[in-house]
């Protein structure tokens, strides 16, 4: 019995990692088709933006680069397509630099899908330095800070920005994020301009932030790949969130595995521990 | 060329995760390529989406104000130049001053009076026709006294005897928090493992199969 829990308690890396390593692979290879529940969170956006009267502006950050696209990529594509869907006009634009291109090509694809004309009824403004800077010129004028677009179209002639002509004119914001910038969006766009927003962020910020869905700053948040399958769920596209999700549930399953395996293994000693104590 | 590239992401995939058994030349070798061509890529992005469009074509338009804040960023990287590094304090102080002020008004109006009024909780509810709300009251007492007790964990104007009971508390719910952090931070992780592995199963392996 000793000799089983030593092993217990030193098992191989290589065997966790051909553990994990099938818990993620069978799943992609034969989904399972688990059930996915919808978190308020989630459906709290996708009411939002179904709320919101034909004539609204909506602004998609996209703060991410491609270290985060395997979670923001799907959340991206999810809600862009629910305001593309909704008809609803869309700007985007990024605070990082390498993004552009992504959500051009996100862009283009939907706007094809769903007919809407570049220009009119959604712009990619690419990417500006400045952050927090920048977001407080945008209370004035989207056309003075981004002259031109990421596709070099020049900006004042744009029917969009006749229409809306500065950020306080949006009726609702997103800020897909794997940073910070969640932050200054509160702080600037929803504190100063009242501009409602919500937030997608990789999982690893999810603690961070649901403090502001509970004081009422964040009409709510994607978090993680749960969050953008369920968006997907949400607005009936499923994609690569959806796919992924069986093996997330199944890798959490190998891990939790490990780790009651890891304090089982501990027992002989906290047994005989607790057995010294009581024999001083 | 499509097909190059999958190719090419899959092996430099496949050399990554040959790490896991141990650190060899390949993987060095992987990694090296990887910051080379991300360095470059970003000097790349960094000359076409700041510095031409903020600099470069305004001074030529004769707009020559952004020269200024040029010059503030070339004077920054005499830093790197010891006898004249003094000069790089300027830039800084300037981006020092006015990020503070900056900060000072976002921070209260954005994050502390709106977190505060966030724990203004009633502890007891009830609804409209007089029931009352087990669950929702619960959510507010752990939030109001969370709250209470783990700022009393980072109270240092007294001696920690007088809190040691309620800053104890506030340890409790301050590792529930890590622990919630520590979870979501796996779960992170796993989404990029799953990543590549659908990458190299779906759009690798599985169009030999078709």
């Amino acid at each position: 019995m000793q000799k089983l829990f030593d092993k217990l308690g030193t098992l191989p890396r290589w065997f966790i990692y051909l553990m994990l390593s099938l818990g993620v692979s069978v799943p992609l290879i034969w989904p399972l088709n688990l059930p996915l529940s919808v978190s308020s969170n989630s459906k709290a956006i996708y009411d939002k933006i179904e709320s919101l009267p034909d004539s609204s502006a909506v602004l998609i950050c996209f703060d991410f680069d491609p270290t985060s696209i395997p979670e923001c990529q799907p959340m991206a594509i999810a809600l862009c397509r629910h305001v593309m869907k909704r008809g609803l006009p869309l700007i985007v634009y990024t605070n990082y630099p390498p993004t552009p291109p992504i959500a051009d090509r996100i862009l283009t694809e939907l706007g094809k899908e769903y007919n809407r004309k570049y220009g009119t009824d959604y712009v990619n403004l690419g990417f500006k330095t400045g952050n927090d800077v920048l977001l407080l010129t945008l209370g004035s004028s989207w056309t003075a800070p981004f002259p031109q677009d990421h596709r070099g179209f020049n900006t004042d002639t744009m029917t969009i920005f006749k229409r809306y002509p500065n950020y306080k004119k949006l009726s609702f914001m997103v800020d897909i994020a794997h940073g910070a910038t969640v932050d200054f969006f509160i702080n600037i766009g929803h504190s100063q301009f009242g501009v409602p927003m919500a937030c997608g962020v990789t999982a690893v910020s999810i603690p961070q932030y649901k403090a502001y869905i509970q004081s009422g700053q964040l009409v709510g948040m994607l978090g993680g790949l749960k969050g953008a399958a369920e968006y997907e769920k949400l607005v009936g596209a499923p994609g690569k969130a959806t796919i992924g999700m069986d093996a997330q549930s199944m890798a959490h399953l190998v891990i939790v595995g490990f780790v009651l395996l890891g304090n089982i293994a501990l027992i002989p000693k906290w047994w005989s521990r607790w057995r010294q104590k009581g024999n001083r | 060329m499509d097909m190059l590239g999958t190719w090419i992401a899959a092996i430099f995939t496949l050399i990554l995760f040959s790490f896991l058994y141990k650190d060899n030349p390949l993987y060095r070798m992987a990694e090296n390529i990887f910051v080379g061509i991300s360095t470059g890529y970003y000097i790349a992005v960094v000359w076409q989406s700041i510095i031409r469009p903020n600099v470069v074509v305004p001074v030529l338009d004769g707009h020559y104000a952004a020269l200024i804040p040029g010059m503030l960023g070339v004077v920054l990287l005499l830093q790197l130049v010891p006898n004249l590094s003094w000069l790089a304090r300027y830039p800084i102080a300037l981006y020092i001053g006015v990020g503070a002020a900056l900060n000072m008004i976002q921070y209260t109006q954005g994050q502390l009076i709106p977190q505060i009024q966030g724990t203004m909780l009633a502890p007891v509810l009830f609804d409209k026709s007089g029931n009352f709300m087990a669950a929702q009251s619960i959510t507010n007492v752990l939030i109001i006294v969370g709250t209470m007790c783990s700022l009393a964990y980072f109270f240092f104007a007294l001696e920690n005897k007088h809190l040691a009971k309620v800053s104890r508390i506030g340890i409790g719910f301050l590792m529930v928090s890590f622990g919630a952090a520590y979870g979501t931070t796996v779960m992170g992780r796993i989404s990029l493992l799953i990543s590549r592995f659908d990458f190299l199963i779906n759009d690798w392996v599985k169009p030999w199969f078709n």
